[in-house]
């Protein structure tokens, strides 16, 4: 499959890490076009809908999540287990998410680097275009992903998440807050 | 194309520093391709149908072909498309960068004749969702690749005297996806 065909091509003279950007910067251009067309199709308000449930709430996403869950060695039941598990599914974005309060009530993770606004937008000169398009990705998107999570676990009425920065909207670091619930 | 020095050496660090070889990352971005380009399709087609999914989907490709001829541009040292021998090349780099094996035929001033013997979407999608070649997404797909052949070609102001076709798809079952350029 990708992995087969990754390595026809470095078996065919490509250089892997010439590979790696130019799938990276396709993959963060992609989505980038989808919002557009659907703001295009649909306008606004039915296009961040639309994007959201394709991108980081759609059920892939949600099956790609419950696949890393059956190759960790350990069970994801609360909160602490949450915060390592979806610390290793951003792996794979690559960003690594840096674990830097983890309790019974809140684990916050921090990135100091993130592709997207890297490989989506830097070599387009999209900075103007991204600014909505990053708002709806990069920060609802993440809320999206977390409840994914969530609820792919079966954790979705005990957890609650939120944003506190990310570095596509102009912040220095990305900065996630999962939180028991209050009611729980 | 070329993307900043600095944002590539943070990617690779990024790639050590979540344990990965760089080969192991660029699978898992042409598996990102692939499974939000399907998300996409699907999630328009849950909200409107076939018939919108096919369109969207297609304008979404459309889309990507001023930033292929931008940066085929870039990597082939030129400032203009102005024949098909040079169209030929800018194609092979576009089908390229979303993980096609793209061998060159036949170049010369009057055919150009390329051959996509794979094509991660077509695989991942087969894989993973259990998509069949002519199935709606495949077929949504085929015409994809074809309207972005038609597009590159006027983009490149070559429409009056260049005729695009692709005669063979991965996705309609064929055993290639044959792209031919040839004088009108």
């Amino acid at each position: 499959m990708a992995k087969d065909i990754v390595t026809e091509l470095v078996e065919k003279g490509k250089e892997p890490t010439d590979l790696l950007v130019s799938y990276i910067g396709s993959f963060f251009r992609y989505i980038y076009w989808g919002w557009r067309v659907l703001e295009e199709v649909y306008g606004y308000d039915k296009a961040h809908e639309l994007y959201r449930k394709f991108t980081w709430g759609s059920p892939e996403c949600g099956e790609s999540f419950r696949q890393l869950l059956k190759q960790l060695d350990y069970e994801v039941k609360d909160i602490t287990t949450m915060g390592d598990a979806s610390a290793a599914h951003y792996t794979g974005f690559p960003i690594p998410l840096d674990i830097v309060e983890s309790t019974e009530e809140r684990v916050v993770q921090e990135a100091s680097f993130c592709p997207n606004p890297a490989f989506g937008w830097r070599p387009w000169d999209r900075g103007l275009d991204q600014f909505v398009y990053h708002h709806v990705d990069g920060w609802c998107g993440t809320v999206d992903l977390y409840k994914n999570y969530f609820k792919v676990a079966g954790l979705d009425k005990e957890l609650d998440f939120h944003v506190e920065g990310a570095l596509c909207t102009g912040f220095p670091r990305c900065r996630f807050v999962i939180e028991k619930k209050k009611s729980s | 194309m070329k993307f900043p020095e600095q944002d590539v050496n943070a990617l690779l660090e990024a790639v050590k520093k979540v344990g990965r070889t760089i080969e192991a990352q660029a699978a898992i971005e042409l598996q990102a391709i692939s499974t939000y380009d399907y998300a996409f399709y699907k999630c328009v087609e849950r909200a409107d149908g076939e018939k919108k999914a096919k369109e969207a989907h297609k304008k979404v490709w459309l889309k990507h072909v001023l930033d292929y001829i931008k940066e085929g541009e870039l990597d082939l040292g030129i400032s203009d498309v102005k024949d098909i021998v040079t169209l030929g090349l800018i194609t092979k780099l576009a089908f390229e960068r979303r993980g096609c094996i793209f061998d060159v035929v036949e170049t010369t001033p009057e055919r150009f004749v390329g051959a996509i013997t794979r094509d991660a979407l077509k695989e991942i999608a087969e894989e993973l969702f259990k998509e069949k070649p002519g199935s709606p997404y495949m077929r949504a797909l085929a015409a994809a690749s074809s309207a972005i052949l038609n597009q590159l070609v006027e983009e490149c102001r070559l429409g009056e005297v260049v005729k695009a076709e692709q005669d063979k798809s991965l996705f309609l079952g064929d055993d290639i996806t044959r792209i031919i350029y040839s004088k009108k």
